[in-house]
């Protein structure tokens, strides 16, 4: 018991660490195994791609650093027009460790980080005015950094637990447009970059032979807020007085989720998942405020929740002396939770479309003196026919990763 | 040291895992939460512009049906909370602006004042029939506190404020400095300084342009325990001048001032250790009046020409809400400077502005 | 239409650096290298850590902790143990602006870290995180007008995050190499307005707006160089890359400008206004240091280099440009004018430490206690603010002391050693006084004086 206890509270420790998931892993899931495979590994996940979906499967696993680059193409229209949405590209890099603790607590802590950086900026927010269609789900959805950092435990009888919190920045503040002591027209301003947190806990569990496994995970609502307010007090410089004006809204968002997955080991070479999700795409509001005092009041998107059916198998063809090959396909619907029919006020253009995932992928894992390994993937996205919202995208990635 | 010693050689692994993890987890414990909300801004300004006035909609402490008060001046007092700000000033029946007299209020509180009593009516033939333009040099030494007025045609008289707030005329049979002494034309408001080993007596001539009149301290002081000699004194060039202000007709029209009136001058010592003088007084163009300031590091010289006070762009009080303002006076109330000022709406009182928040 | 354009003036070991291995590490650490990394302003103040800061942050020559991702990323390489480091520091300015207490806010946060060494190919290298999260927001950005009085270095330089990921190796026996990357974000964007303004009330002004705002990455550099030139010997160099937060924000308003229900004075009027700023900047610094062992006695010393003078004018540059129809003729915007060099001075920070082993460790120990002391001064890079500008600043003298706890042997479970750091510091500002030519100045004559209180805690997990 005196030994036990320190290690709860270690464990305490790493179920209090930041946590965070936004949106690329949530439109495509974080990494390369884990996009190839339909977005699953809530029950099998390890590595860096736990910290994403399940941090319990960060207790186990290699110490392991990973580099990684994302590409994303889209080809949609909107109303028969083409629709651009802006590509995707970013970094990924991912680290697990799990902590060389010894006696009664050996192999049971992990630690994990993942990073999806977004090539030159952190967080891009594009709300176009109200009257305007647009891809309300898909637009700049992958434009944020997504920092995640998870811990998970090993515990007796095949159990598995992890956790943490995710954060995602809110901006607050005030801009003061005036003029200053000697007459020059100035903007003054306070702002807040603070912090939103909300939980995400796992667990899984396996059969003692390790054959079937199956986890669930509760990831908690995040969204990216920002609120400015402009006070503009040129007093007689101007024949006219600017009202107050809100910039304020929601940039990003993800909802409420819970998901359970089981995954069973066919063979020694054949792995089959099947996953479904749960998502509260109800607490959905409208993505941006009144501007004005007396402006009109926003509509309400009347969001739908959804539930995702995802399944996938990983197939190691051959055993190979020097190298380990896998194979990754998958499939998921992505039920989109616009209401259909569609509105009659503002937020009919709030556009989106039930989207059909086929995905691909390759591992390769070096077994000699160097422990590279090497995994790509590959998902296209069809979205389902519609009155105003069609086409589709594609989503590829590699990484590299070094096991330390 | 010997608990460490013995630590050190026993060891405590429950007591080391225990800190160890109680630091971990209380570190990690704290988070990163924040409203937004800017901190105050509590630098300190000088008191030099964009004063408002404390109520717009009832702006006035001192009011008498039927009177127009005037000319706040504030009697020195101990720096006791307990004791009543003593607020003097000049108060005349409305119609009957020749006939002005001293009055004197107890404050307590700036919005609760007790009635204005009168303190001083003209008696001496020299002062004719009108009293005007009351201001206290503190006592010093040997010096009591003095009280310096003007007659109705502008001339210097001079008394002495006892302690249970009387007065005693010191200058029953002549002025202490005939108005023809201080410059040709209409000799306007005194403001007085103690400035080293001189008394500095500052005014406006003409409505137009301000000097000071310098008299030694220790004569004076002489001068306050009734010794009748003469005193000699100096008087200034020109320190400013009504046109070196500007005042605004419309939105996009400033014109330079035609008048001024009712000037008020402070002696400031600054965080660096330096004097600084700062003067108070309402400009006027045709028929917009404006409470202006000016500041100078050496409030002017003797000599044949001064080094001038700088006027100040924007105005010392904002905005007079409906009211024509006047004489305006500075005061460190409460730690804090306040403005009092006379001010005209239907009939005119003694109204009271802050520095902005 | 009338229209105005108005312009404002913002081991040793085997393989080493020729293997392939090595050569793999060295691209990874220019690659690292080339995402830049900064040192906080927090921590140009304050320090990072426990250890660090009761020595005086005189830590670049002895940097091997995850401390080392701010003080010098060659040293993460050289210990071999994994080392998670959590900690909290906080620092409380009390300082007076002519006997007045100012409002600041605290510089308090979550201190952590991690430093994960490994072995390619024979070559050793470490890869570090270290990470300053302010207590009650990541990033707080304060834009004044250049007139406007602030304490010029703990208005808000102290207040933001600091996240750096370095790599360090170790190029030959008791030679190191290191290099980092750290993020700070910038907002550059518009939003569009139309609706109406209304001209009686502008609150009745019914306007939608469009939002096209980007928070940026901001990426800059720092390098580090470490030699053990003897077993009690060793010199290091540190350069930081200055850093400057470049903010771009604006609004674009088409509206109508006339009262509801009636006809409007100025249809489809347009107003669009920039504002670019400058907020939070560092300037690049160089450091030499040393540090000398001598029996339990460890002594440290440091010699900052910091440019100063490349201090940009902290306030915004705003540009307006109108057409209000007939309403123009009443627009009167003032002259342009250009703001001042902010005139600050380069400044030469030297800081010592002196770490002293009270209670040495030997094979059967269980506890050693390290004692620590330090001093640093900071001369103010501010310059006379005789016009217009009320930069307040006063020289900094910074003594700090410490505490460190080494427990050994805590049973299978941790068979590394556990750490606990404490320290507690103090600067002092004497007073400095400021005067103004002009008597007529809204902020007139003032001084500056106070002190900073700091303290903090920090435990190192060994693995």
């Amino acid at each position: 018991m005196r030994k036990t206890l320190p290690a709860l509270s270690v464990a305490a420790l790493c179920l209090l660490a930041a946590s965070a998931r936004a949106s690329l892993p949530e439109l495509t899931s974080l990494g390369t195994r884990s996009p190839a495979l339909a977005g699953t590994g809530v029950a099998d996940s390890t590595g860096y791609e736990a910290t994403y979906q399940n941090p319990a499967g960060l207790a186990t696993g290699k110490r392991n650093l990973t580099l990684g680059l994302v590409y994303g193409g889209y080809q949609t229209t909107i109303d028969d027009a083409p629709y651009p949405i802006e590509n995707t590209l970013g970094l990924i890099i991912g680290g697990a460790l799990p902590l060389p603790l010894g006696g009664v607590m050996k192999d049971r802590l992990g630690l994990g980080l993942g990073l999806y950086l977004p090539t030159g900026f952190i967080n891009r927010v594009r709300v176009p005015f109200p009257d305007v269609p647009r891809a309300s789900l898909l637009d700049s959805r992958t434009q944020i950094v997504s920092i995640l950092f998870g811990g998970g435990l090993r515990l007796p009888w095949g159990l598995q637990v992890g956790g943490g919190v995710l954060a995602l920045a809110a901006l607050v503040g005030e801009i003061n447009i005036q003029q200053d002591g000697s007459g020059r027209l100035i903007a003054a301003s306070e702002q807040q970059l603070t912090v939103n947190y909300s939980p995400i806990l796992g667990a899984r569990w396996q059969t003692p032979g390790g054959r079937v496994a199956v986890g669930a995970v509760f990831r908690g609502v995040s969204e990216s807020s920002y609120r400015i307010t402009v006070h503009t007090r040129l007093g007689d410089a101007l024949p006219l007085m600017l009202p107050v004006i809100y910039f304020s809204g929601i940039a990003q968002y993800d909802p409420l989720q819970v998901a359970a997955e089981v995954s069973v080991r066919a063979s020694r070479r054949l792995v089959l998942t099947a996953q479904a999700s749960y998502k509260r795409w109800s607490a959905f509001a409208y993505p941006i405020d009144k501007s004005t005092d007396g402006s009109l009041p926003l509509p309400v998107p009347h969001f739908h929740d959804t539930v995702v059916p995802r399944v996938a198998l990983e197939w190691q063809p051959a055993d190979l002396h020097a190298v380990e090959i896998l194979l990754r396909v998958g499939y998921f619907f992505e039920w989109s939770p616009t209401p259909n029919p569609p509105p009659d006020d503002l937020s009919r253009n709030l556009l989106d479309s039930d989207r059909h995932v086929l995905t691909a992928g390759i591992g390769l894992r070096l077994l000699g003196r160097l422990p590279l390994s090497l995994s790509a993937f590959g998902q296209g996205h069809l979205l389902a026919p519609s009155a105003r919202f069609n086409g589709g995208f594609g989503m590829m990635g590699v990484a590299v990763g070094l096991d330390l | 040291m010997a608990l460490l010693n013995r630590l050190r050689r026993r060891g405590s692994a429950p007591l080391g895992w225990l800190l160890g993890a109680l630091c971990s987890v209380g570190f990690l414990a704290c988070g990163t939460q924040g409203s937004g909300e800017p901190l105050a801004n509590t630098w300190p300004r000088t008191a030099l512009r964009s004063f408002v006035l404390r109520d717009a909609e009832q702006p006035y402490a001192l009011l008498r049906l039927g009177w127009d008060l005037d000319q706040p001046a504030v009697a020195p007092r101990l720096d006791d909370p307990a004791v009543p700000l003593m607020v003097w000033g000049r108060m005349n029946p409305r119609q009957e602006a020749e006939h002005g007299v001293l009055f004197r209020a107890a404050v307590t509180d700036l919005g609760a004042a007790a009635p204005p009593e009168l303190a001083l009516a003209p008696v001496a033939a020299w002062e004719g029939t009108d009293l005007s333009s009351p201001t206290f040099l503190p006592g010093e030494g040997d010096r009591p506190p003095l009280l310096f007025y003007q007659g109705g045609d502008g001339s210097v008289g001079l008394a002495r404020l006892a302690a249970d707030g009387q007065v005693q005329r010191l200058t029953t049979a002549a002025p202490l400095l005939p108005a023809a002494a201080l410059g040709v034309g209409r000799i306007g408001r005194l403001s007085v300084l103690s400035v080293g080993s001189a008394v500095r007596l500052y005014y406006l001539v003409a409505d137009q342009h301000a000097h000071f009149v310098q008299l030694d301290a220790e004569a004076l002081t002489r001068r306050a325990a009734a010794d009748s000699g003469a005193l000699d004194f100096q008087v200034s060039a020109p320190l400013l001048w009504a046109a070196d202000f500007l005042v605004k007709q419309t939105a996009v029209v400033m014109v330079p001032a035609e008048r001024l009136a009712g000037l008020w001058v402070r002696r400031v010592t600054t965080p660096a250790g330096r004097d600084r003088f700062d003067l108070y007084a309402v400009a006027s163009a045709m028929t917009k009046s404006v409470v202006v300031s000016a500041s100078s590091y050496s409030g002017g010289t003797i000599g044949s020409t001064s080094e001038r006070f700088l006027p100040v762009e924007s105005p010392a009080l904002a905005s007079a809400s409906e009211g024509t303002p006047s004489s305006p006076a500075m005061i460190i109330y409460k730690d804090q400077p306040l403005m009092l000022l006379g001010l005209h709406t239907v009939q005119t009182g003694i109204a009271v502005a802050v520095p902005p928040s | 239409m009338r229209r105005r354009t108005v312009e404002r003036s913002p081991a040793p070991g085997r393989g080493g650096l020729a293997s392939p291995a090595g050569l793999l590490l060295l691209g990874g650490l220019l690659l690292l290298g080339d995402r830049r990394a900064a040192r906080a302003n927090p921590l140009d103040a304050f320090g990072w850590g426990a250890r660090a800061p009761a020595l005086g942050s005189a830590y670049a020559a002895i940097a091997d902790d995850s401390a080392a991702g701010y003080y010098n990323p060659a040293g993460l390489a050289r210990g071999t143990d994994l080392r998670i480091d959590v900690g909290y520091q906080a620092a409380r300015p009390l300082i007076d602006v002519s006997g007045q207490r100012q409002a600041l806010k605290d510089a308090r946060g979550l201190a952590a870290g991690i430093v994960l060494p490994g072995q390619i190919l024979g070559v050793r290298f470490a890869f570090g995180a270290t990470l300053f999260l302010p207590d009650q927001y990541v990033t707080r950005v304060h834009v004044l007008s250049f007139d406007a009085p602030r304490l010029q270095l703990y208005d808000n330089r102290t207040q933001r995050f600091f996240l750096g990921a370095n790599l360090a190796i170790r190029i030959y026996r008791g030679l190191y190499l290191g290099g980092g990357l750290a993020f700070l974000s910038r907002s550059a964007g518009t939003v569009e307005l139309r609706g109406q303004i209304a001209l009686s009330d502008p609150n009745a002004s019914t306007l939608q707006s469009a939002v096209s705002v980007d928070l940026l990455a901001i990426r800059y550099p720092q390098f580090g160089l470490l030699w053990e030139a003897t077993s009690n010997l060793t010199l290091a160099l540190v350069y930081r890359h200055s850093f400057r937060l470049d903010l771009s924000q604006g609004f674009t308003i088409n509206a109508d400008v006339g009262d509801p229900g009636q006809t409007p004075v100025a249809k489809e009027a347009r107003l669009a206004e920039i504002s670019n700023s400058v907020d939070l900047f560092q300037p690049w610094q160089l450091v030499a240091a040393a540090a000398a062992r001598f029996g339990r006695v460890l002594i440290s010393f440091d010699l900052t280099f910091a440019r100063w003078s490349e201090q940009p004018p902290p306030a915004s540059n705003f540009h307006l440009d109108l057409d209000i129809g007939q309403l123009g003729d009443l627009v009167k915007l003032p002259a342009a004018r250009a703001y001042p060099d902010s005139g600050f001075h380069d400044l030469l920070i030297p800081a010592v430490g002196v770490e002293w082993r009270a209670i040495p460790s030997a094979a059967r120990d269980r506890l050693a206690l390290d004692v620590r002391g330090g001093y640093r001064y900071e001369a103010s890079p501010v310059p006379e603010q005789l016009s217009e500008s009320s930069f307040g600043d006063a020289d900094k003298h910074i003594i700090s002391g410490g505490l460190g706890l080494e427990l050994r042997k805590l049973g299978r479970v941790l068979p590394r050693p556990l750490s606990i750091d404490g320290f507690a510091a103090v600067t002092v500002l004497p007073e400095r006084t400021f005067r103004k030519l002009d008597p007529r100045s809204a902020v007139g004559d003032f001084t500056i004086a106070g002190l900073v209180w700091q303290a903090g805690g920090q435990v190192r997990w060994r693995f």
